[in-house]
């Protein structure tokens, strides 16, 4: 096993390891948290993995803004800070029978195909780059596109006006009155 | 030499934490959380899927790279969509939240 499989498989382990965390702690904030750190070392073991490119968009995409945004989510939607409300299901071990049997089953039908156990040939990021520009040219300009607009209905979903103020009071006092 | 499989059996063990975090939480926030891991999770399969010797494409990167961007977007609309419920609904308890039953 060389060096670079043996942190691979390090990184992995930790990764999951940390995943598992995410989902079974009963913190709200510890959760985010691992999730960030889960993201950043998924980052690391593509870059380990020769995947460069992907490793540094995974770590400044997702490990930096995307948990920046879920952070400011959760600091704008105060529920069971510090209460200890309670974040799981009674359905634990059901969700956690589905997720096993998924894994079986995923694990089972990857193995069988064997081509997967060559070793990797991580395409460089000069070929990824040509490709990208090239064939994908299209798609990945109408990626910023896509961008904006979500980024033009957030703002629009998540302003707030006087109307809605309005709208908030009466929809509260009819929930008031249907709910004793 | 890191194996392709090696890929393949971490992506499948981040989908499977991602589908009992889905199944398992009650707060819309930590179910978005377990969504985008699972989100992950496809990403590495794809890229994995480009570095197998014989169907070698720089495409799958590529298309893994867009499938970043595309999700970034989404996760802004859902965290939203999430901010503007919490305001009108007083919870984020996805078991309070069921507008579309009936």
């Amino acid at each position: 096993m060389s060096l670079a499989r043996a942190l691979f498989i390090l990184l992995g382990v930790a990764t999951v390891v940390l995943a598992a965390g995410m989902v079974t702690t009963q913190r709200l904030v510890r959760s985010l948290l691992l999730h960030i750190v889960t993201l950043f070392l998924l980052g690391l073991a593509y870059l380990v993995a020769g995947a460069h490119l992907m490793g540094a968009v995974q770590i400044i995409v997702y490990a930096g803004s995307i948990t920046v945004l879920l952070v400011f989510a959760l600091m704008l939607t105060p529920v069971g800070h510090g209460a200890r409300e309670a974040l799981d299901h009674q359905s634990r071990l059901r969700a956690a029978l589905a997720a096993a049997a998924v894994l079986g089953v995923t694990v089972y039908a990857l193995l069988s195909v064997a081509s997967t156990r060559a070793p990797i040939d991580p395409a460089s990021v000069e070929e990824m780059a040509a490709e990208l520009f090239t064939t994908y040219a299209y798609p990945f300009e109408l990626l910023s596109l896509v961008l904006i607009a979500a980024l033009v209905g957030v703002a629009v979903i998540a302003r707030r006006t006087t109307e809605q103020d309005a709208e908030d009071e009466a929809l509260g006092a009819a929930e008031a009155v249907e709910t004793p | 030499m890191i194996h392709v499989s090696d890929l393949l059996i971490l992506s499948a063990a981040l989908f499977a934490v991602g589908i009992y975090g889905v199944l398992a939480r009650r707060n819309a926030i930590l179910v978005l959380v377990s969504i985008e891991l699972m989100l992950s999770a496809v990403n590495l399969n794809l890229v994995a899927a480009s570095m197998i010797p014989d169907v070698r494409a720089a495409a799958g990167q590529a298309i893994a790279l867009i499938a970043v961007g595309v999700g970034a977007a989404e996760i802004g609309v859902c965290l939203a969509i999430a901010v503007s419920l919490f305001r009108r609904r007083r919870t984020l308890n996805i078991d309070a939240i069921d507008l579309l039953k009936w």
